[in-house]
């Protein structure tokens, strides 16, 4: 039991990795960006294709995430040029759209033959208390939890961390104080698009591999991010680990194991539910 | 003239639609009766989005997933009570879908925008999951649906589906029509304006996930039935989240927005091929025609309908606030069944305390407006005017002290029962339905019994007397100073004990206040209800106004005749601040 | 406001004439291409269709890309006769309502003479009763599930997952003599019907039983879940019929499991050119089925196969084979068609064919013939990797005989 629990990890720090970036988009822009995990498996996937031919893992990994924010900075122009004053349900959608033209390009453009995935450290694993835990594992969770402790950091010491919350508490204050709104709204975008790559880079080894499977991760990272109202970035690592974890502990039981995907509704339903339990009116109407 | 108008607007469509559909075969050659149906069927998926998003403004993404139940309780029938005809296995697919829903509205009724949006798409992964490891009814076995013989041939079942989306497309437009739908709009836009009206916030949203699953529920069994087998992929999330997209790009709260968006996925991949482009490129050229959508603004039928409508009415001339107005038809009869208790007392409160964390909003607050008596309540900005109009209402619910209504206690109620009791509000911003005509807007506050009575007439009476353009016209064809009477104008239809308006005037030119004035001063008299006013404009307040009640944080600080309470010291002070003695 | 507003609805006018006049100038192209008639001098193209799952969910194109690379060869050696072969795969996506969709486009409109090379997964429940209707024969390429065996107007050129996975069961018991057989198989929908014949076939010649079962794989399970269980189920063979996709991750999770020891049996989709660089050295060993005579030998009857792949830049793969087979078949029953091409004759020439020499492409002969079941294909041989490449492992495992 506890070895599934621990083996749900690496799926968990790929889930915290990207609920960071969706918190981090939504804080910014005000949608959840349905198409995060879609974007970071671009990148990965061109790193992919950089390792098939020849590439060593680190800079085929380092080209993977400048496409993730290639395509990061692109989505994030989309957003901020034309839909900053749109409506939830008009931004929700383009987010839908964009998720749709993302699984559409990366089947094209990678197909489905299997290409050899690049690792880390391929099959290493280390015994910690009789556990058997992959390097990966240890690096995808120890990263998220970094990245949220340097963000959060990034976001309350320096100079542009707290334009950055000003504009995502009050974005026209912040416009009429001179805070660039577009271009930080973009720059997010796009250092999301490096950090979900380098989630992706991380599960895609030990996850079905094609294009598909790997952009309908976005669920459980939303799920994650919603422990923490899509607000706190700590919350959401904590989120995900903790999927990753029931989701680990799950398939332990042969009868419930097959709906492991139902995992993030119940998560979500139980935090969404119990936080907004208080909402009877809709706060801003 | 105008209605002449107004109705050929309206007409066009409607009868337009199942014209249109009468005529495809005939323009069609045969081979495409099937993917034809396809369309349909995906259109009448778009009808259900447009019954959940486009009335009633809550994101649902997993509306393949009701379709799937549908499908799932139709092919249980067809396996399993082969007896029951193929007709009825559609309709209690239908209706079986619709529990689900409900149950999907729970979370709505405390989730909003993203987060309601999130926790649909999670159900609709879940339960995709689900029918994945337990198959559908038959699948495994090699079922194959046989459809009726007069349906068989790909013409009759299109015919066959377009009269199932004929069937729903009326419905949907007749419900839009009544309280339900209006009342649908209504939470779109302002779901505390929906409860001042008299509606149940709760229901409305529950009746809109309920007609919508049973919307798709109806589709999910059209497509079983057309196809005659099914996998757990037809109804991916995926297609979720596509066809709200979809929904939302085409506009379908209409019928033919919803035709435009099943045309465009049946046809758009057979375009594809015949110029030779793969299939899955109409994926993206759909997600890049719906963000070039979206810039333009969403909802092409919408913006039809919208400029189809400008063109074939006018905009509404503002009959300038007449000066005299004779008396109504009838003065305003006794509420029905509904006797004063104590000796006519409207509203009192009793030790009204309402505190918010550590802030004290309201004090020991105590008040009486009498039946047939303008009051007003003014104080300087942030005495708890407005927290203590929510309070009355009914939006604040923890606070102590006593409310009474005609001499009843009224502090359990929520608010839209409140309203229905004849405790009527405006809102400060206005809370307007902007989607509704000014009719329906104003019936939408009424009770069935009260809008069956009410004609046309006395509500154009009342709107001119308020200085309202007539029924007819859209709510967002009138300025937002207007609008704001217009919610004047809804709370006293509704013939209650008490109105409670608050700053009516802003947004009034200053010769439009004075009239104001004289017209809340007569609403006692000639519609009824007791009026408390609350109001910057002193002119306004002793204008209209028989006694004044002073607020200054959170504290009654003054009561009584106009004149005297304007003159006290203790009042000028808190308005202009402590003298300073140099 | 307004101009928004104008703005908006000249937008949505623009959208839908764009789209009428595309749906119109579709229908009217399409219906262009007319009936396909011959005499004698007939040099217009024969028409072949297919409905496969080239995109989707689980997309398999290598079916149509190897029979269009087979009638390609074929156009450019001349065609069938002096006729060009117009081939025409239309993609499902594995949606059951658009294959019902395709199927009839392609037979009224496109006016095909015959179905040759798809492999669609939800196609033959939906559009079995269409065809039979209709009066056309589809020569399938990779058929999976069991209607497409029981079909008055199929025969699939494949062995079909059910009988691959007892091919798999038989070799791992009999022929390698593991004792703990085990099987990992991926939940498909449809497909799943093929599971439990496939195991009693197993199970009622050989009187074992499996060690360890589960159907329940998908794309998001946990593989080191599943490979915990393996272990402490103390497989020493297990049988898996994931993609090619899945291939790397689940030895993964088998080295990171500590199951060594653990002989991994794939099924006849991985059999790729390609499978073994994507796994690296954790592939070594692993055996898979082939439904073919494997392309990785040497074989003479194979040159011509992996040319036509080559030419048209195909990847080696079983199901590619299938494909290319399934063209062969259609073209060769057309050659000897004497008079009009049509559905009908060509029908009648299928219905005529009950043996067909795949000149050792197969264990035993191809054929169509009356009926309402066609399976001519059940026999498989097992292929591993050895040193980083796929090599021949065994002789045919005939299927049928284990099945009486």
């Amino acid at each position: 039991m506890v070895q599934s629990v621990v083996s749900g990890l690496l799926a968990g720090g790929a889930y915290a990795l990207i609920g960071v970036c969706i918190v981090l988009v939504f804080r910014m822009v005000r949608v959840v960006n349905f198409a995060q995990a879609a974007t970071g498996a671009m990148g990965a996937y061109v790193a992919i294709l950089l390792f098939g031919s020849g590439w060593s893992y680190m800079p085929a990994g380092l080209a993977g995430m400048v496409a993730g924010v290639a395509i990061g900075w692109l989505c994030g122009l989309v957003m901020s040029q034309w839909f900053s004053e749109s409506s939830t349900v008009a931004r929700s959608t383009v987010a839908i759209a964009m998720l749709i033209a993302l699984l559409t390009l990366g089947f094209r453009f990678f197909g489905t033959t299997a290409r050899k995935i690049p690792e880390i450290r391929p099959g290493s694993t280390v015994n910690v208390l009789g556990v058997n835990v992959g390097v990966s594992t240890i690096i995808t969770v120890v990263g998220a939890i970094v990245l949220a402790f340097l963000i959060s950091l990034f976001l309350d010491r320096t100079t542009l961390g707290i334009r950055m919350r000003a504009l995502s508490e009050r974005p026209h204050a912040a416009e009429l104080l001179g805070v660039p709104a577009k271009r930080l709204a973009v720059f997010v975008w796009a250092f999301a698009g490096a950090i979900s790559t380098a989630g992706m880079l991380l599960i895609a080894p030990s996850r079905q591999s094609d294009f598909a499977s790997l952009g309908l991760i976005v669920l459980p990272s939303i799920a994650a991010a919603s422990l923490g109202l899509f607000r706190s970035l700590g919350l959401a690592v904590l989120g995900g680990l903790l999927i990753g974890m029931i989701e680990g502990g799950v398939q332990n039981f042969s009868s419930i194991a097959p709906y492991s995907d139902a995992v993030p509704l119940v998560f979500i339903a139980v935090v969404l539910m119990w936080s907004q339990r208080g909402e009877v009116w809709d706060a801003s109407r | 003239m105008h209605r002449g108008k107004g109705m050929v607007s309206l007409l066009a469509p409607t009868l337009g639609v199942p014209v249109f559909l009468l005529l495809v075969p005939v323009l069609v050659s045969a081979s495409w009766m099937y993917g034809a149906t396809s369309a349909l069927i995906v259109a009448t998926i778009i009808l259900s989005i447009g019954v959940v998003t486009g009335h009633a403004g809550m994101i649902s993404l997993c509306q393949m997933t009701f379709a799937a139940v549908g499908a799932w309780v139709f092919l249980w029938l067809q396996v399993h009570a082969p007896g029951v005809p193929f007709l009825a296995d559609i309709l209690i697919g239908g209706l079986i879908t619709v529990p689900v829903g409900l149950l999907i509205a729970l979370p709505a009724l405390r989730l909003r925008g993203e987060n309601l949006a999130v926790i649909t798409l999670a159900f609709a992964v879940a339960l995709n999951v689900i029918l994945a490891v337990n198959d559908f009814p038959g699948i495994a076995e090699g079922i194959f649906v046989q459809k009726p013989a007069f349906i068989d041939s790909d013409q009759s079942y299109f015919y066959f589906c377009a009269v199932v989306f004929c069937l729903v497309a009326g419905t949907i437009a007749l419900l839009s029509r009544t309280r339900i739908g209006a009342s649908w709009l209504a939470v779109k836009y302002s779901e505390r304006a929906t409860a001042a009206l008299g509606r149940s916030v709760g229901r409305a949203k529950m009746s809109a996930f309920g007609f919508s699953a049973f919307v798709a529920g109806i589709a999910g069994g059209l497509l079983v039935g057309q196809v005659g087998a099914v996998t757990v992929q037809a109804f991916s999330p995926l297609f979720s989240l596509t066809f709200f997209a979809l929904a939302v790009m085409v506009g379908a709260r209409y019928p033919e927005g919803a035709l435009i968006g099943g045309v465009l996925s049946a046809f758009i991949p057979v375009v594809l091929d015949a110029i030779g482009v793969a299939q899955d490129m109409g994926d993206l050229l759909f997600a890049f025609g719906a963000v070039v959508g979206l810039i333009g603004g969403a909802g092409v039928a919408e913006a039809i309908r919208a400029v189809c409508r400008s063109k074939l009415s006018e905009a509404p001339s503002h009959p300038a606030f007449e000066a005299d107005v004779g008396a109504p038809p009838g003065t305003a009869a006794a509420r029905p069944g509904k006797e004063l208790v104590s000796s006519a007392l409207a509203l009192e409160l009793e030790g009204l305390t309402v505190r918010f964390g550590h802030v004290t909003a309201l004090e020991g607050v105590s008040l009486q407006v009498p039946a047939g008596v303008v009051a007003a309540l003014i104080g300087p900005n942030g005495a708890g005017k407005s927290t203590l109009v929510d309070c009355v209402s009914g939006l604040i619910r923890s606070y102590e002290g006593v409310i009474r209504l005609d001499g009843q206690e009224i502090d359990r109620l929520p608010p839209h029962r409140r309203a229905r009791l004849g405790l009527r509000r405006s809102f400060q911003q206005d809370r307007t339905i902007p989607e509704l005509s000014i009719d329906q807007y104003v019936r939408l506050s009424l009770g069935r019994r009260q809008s069956s009575q009410l004609s046309r007439t006395a509500v154009t009476e009342m709107l001119t007397f308020f200085g309202c353009p007539g029924p007819q016209y859209r709510v967002n064809e009138v300025d937002i100073g207007t609008r704001r009477l217009l919610e004047v104008v809804a709370a006293v239809a509704a013939n209650p004990s008490i109105v409670l308006l608050d700053e009516p005037a802003a947004g009034l030119a200053q010769s439009e206040s004075e009239v104001l004035a004289k017209r809340i001063s007569e609403i006692p008299e000639r519609y009824g209800p007791s009026v408390l006013l609350i109001e910057h404009d002193m002119e306004l307040v002793q204008a209209a106004c028989s006694q004044i009640t002073v607020l200054d944080f959170g504290r009654v600080i003054a009561y009584g005749d106009p004149a005297d309470v304007l003159a006290d010291e203790t009042v000028i002070k808190a308005y202009l601040g402590e003298e300073i003695t140099l | 406001m307004s101009g928004k507003l104008a703005t908006r609805s000249y937008a949505g006018a623009g959208l839908l004439t764009a789209l009428v006049a595309a749906v119109v100038l579709a229908a009217c192209g399409s219906s262009d291409s007319g009936t396909s008639t011959s005499t004698s001098a007939d040099t217009s193209p024969i028409k072949i269709g297919a409905v496969s799952a080239i995109t989707g969910p689980i997309p398999i194109p290598d079916g149509t890309n190897g029979a269009g690379a087979y009638f390609d060869a074929l156009n450019k050696a001349g065609g069938i006769n002096g006729r060009q072969v117009d081939y025409m795969p239309l993609d499902d996506k594995s949606d059951p309502a658009l294959s019902a969709q395709l199927v009839r486009r392609l037979v009224e409109q496109e006016n095909v003479v015959a179905l040759a090379g798809g492999e669609s997964l939800v196609g033959c429940p939906v559009f079995g009763g269409y065809l039979k209707k209709s009066g056309i024969y589809d020569v399938m390429g990779g058929a999976a599930t069991p209607q497409c065996f029981t079909s008055s107007n199929i025969s699939p050129t494949n062995v079909g997952l059910q009988d691959d996975v007892t091919a798999g069961l038989i070799y791992a018991s009999e022929t390698l003599k593991k004792q703990k057989v085990c099987a990992a198989m991926y939940n498909l929908g449809p497909l799943n019907a093929s599971y439990p014949p496939a195991l009693a076939v197993w199970e009622k010649s050989t009187g074992k039983k499996l060690a360890y079962y589960t159907t329940s794989l998908t794309a998001n399970t946990d593989l080191n879940g599943i490979m915990l269980k393996v272990k402490d189920a103390g497989c020493d063979a297990l049988i898996s019929n994931g993609s090619t996709q899945a291939a790397a991750p689940l030895l993964k999770a088998a080295a990171a499991q500590g199951a060594t020891g653990l002989t991994q049996i794939f099924m006849g989709q991985e059999y790729t050119a390609g499978l073994p660089a994507s796994v690296g050295k954790l592939g070594e060993g692993v055996y898979s089925t082939a439904e073919f005579e494997p392309f990785t030998g040497d074989t003479a009857n194979l040159t011509q196969m992996k040319a036509d792949l080559k030419a048209a830049g195909v990847e080696l793969t079983a199901l590619g084979q299938s494909g290319w087979l399934a063209a062969k078949i259609i073209s060769d029953t057309i050659k000897g068609i004497k008079g009009e091409v049509t559905k009908e004759s060509v029908g009648a020439a299928l219905l005529k064919l009950t043996s067909y020499d795949t000149n050792g492409i197969t264990a035993k002969p191809y054929s169509f013939g009356p009926g309402n079941a066609h399976h001519p294909n059940r026999s498989v041989k097992m292929v591993q990797i050895k040193n980083g490449k796929w090599v021949t492992a065994s002789d045919w495992i005939h299927v049928d005989e284990y099945d009486k």
